[in-house]
């Protein structure tokens, strides 16, 4: 799996928001304390859904235009995944 | 007591759905998933406290506002918060500062702390100026 940004290029690191069920309690001094963070969203789900891919930033210069290629080695060669095979 | 279930009377425990941020990183052709950190700083756990402590004021302020009306119950639920023991969605503040029983009206008050009032701007109006000392006529 790859994830390159079309902006800089540059980062393999990237950002994706999700929403999660918080369970939470008031304390005596009405501070608040978590006690169970559940996600809502599958991640797998979220990658592979194409608008969701739009919510997916790269880290160094936040741009929105990412690709993502599952399998990188899918349009390959037949030389190369012979040879690759043969590794 | 900030907030209270209209169902089981749970004043302590709720629950609310927020956004926070996860990080994708590419590791030789694996993908890793974990907390954002920029440098020593937690983004992630940041970003989830802050919405929490956003939502959860927001409905203590608005109050009104983060109710919506469920024709299938026929009441107000909250739109935000739920009860975390019993699921109901009837979560409000547990009371008006300004209920019947303690009603006053504004002219009846002012009446009452208009002594006090004087006072204050007696205050206000001698508290620049140094003490004048007796002279004898």
């Amino acid at each position: 799996m790859q994830i390159d940004c079309l902006s800089c290029g540059k980062s393999n690191e990237f950002l994706l928001p999700l929403w999660v069920s918080t369970t939470f309690k008031f304390n005596e001094d009405d501070t608040l304390s978590i006690l169970h963070v559940k996600p809502l969203e599958s991640l797998e789900d979220k990658l592979t859904d194409n608008n969701s891919i739009r919510e997916i930033s790269c880290k160094e210069c936040g741009s929105n235009e990412v690709d993502i290629v599952f399998n990188e080695y899918e349009n390959q060669d037949d030389d190369e995944v012979s040879a690759l095979e043969g590794l | 007591m900030q907030l209270i279930c209209h169902d089981c009377w749970n004043y302590t425990y709720f629950e609310v759905d927020v956004e926070t941020l996860r990080e994708l990183k590419e590791d030789s052709g694996q993908l890793v998933i974990q907390d954002t950190k920029f440098d020593d700083f937690n983004y992630s756990h940041s970003m989830l406290r802050d919405n929490l402590n956003d939502i959860v004021q927001y409905v203590i302020k608005q109050n009104g506002a983060a109710l919506i009306w469920d024709p299938e119950s026929k009441s107000y639920q909250n739109n935000y918060i739920s009860c975390a023991r019993c699921g109901s969605n009837k979560v409000t503040k547990p009371y008006s500062l300004w209920h019947s029983n303690r009603h006053q009206s504004l002219d009846k008050e002012l009446l009452a702390n208009q002594k006090e009032f004087t006072e204050l701007r007696r205050e206000k109006k001698y508290a620049d100026r140094l003490p004048v000392l007796w002279k004898e006529q």
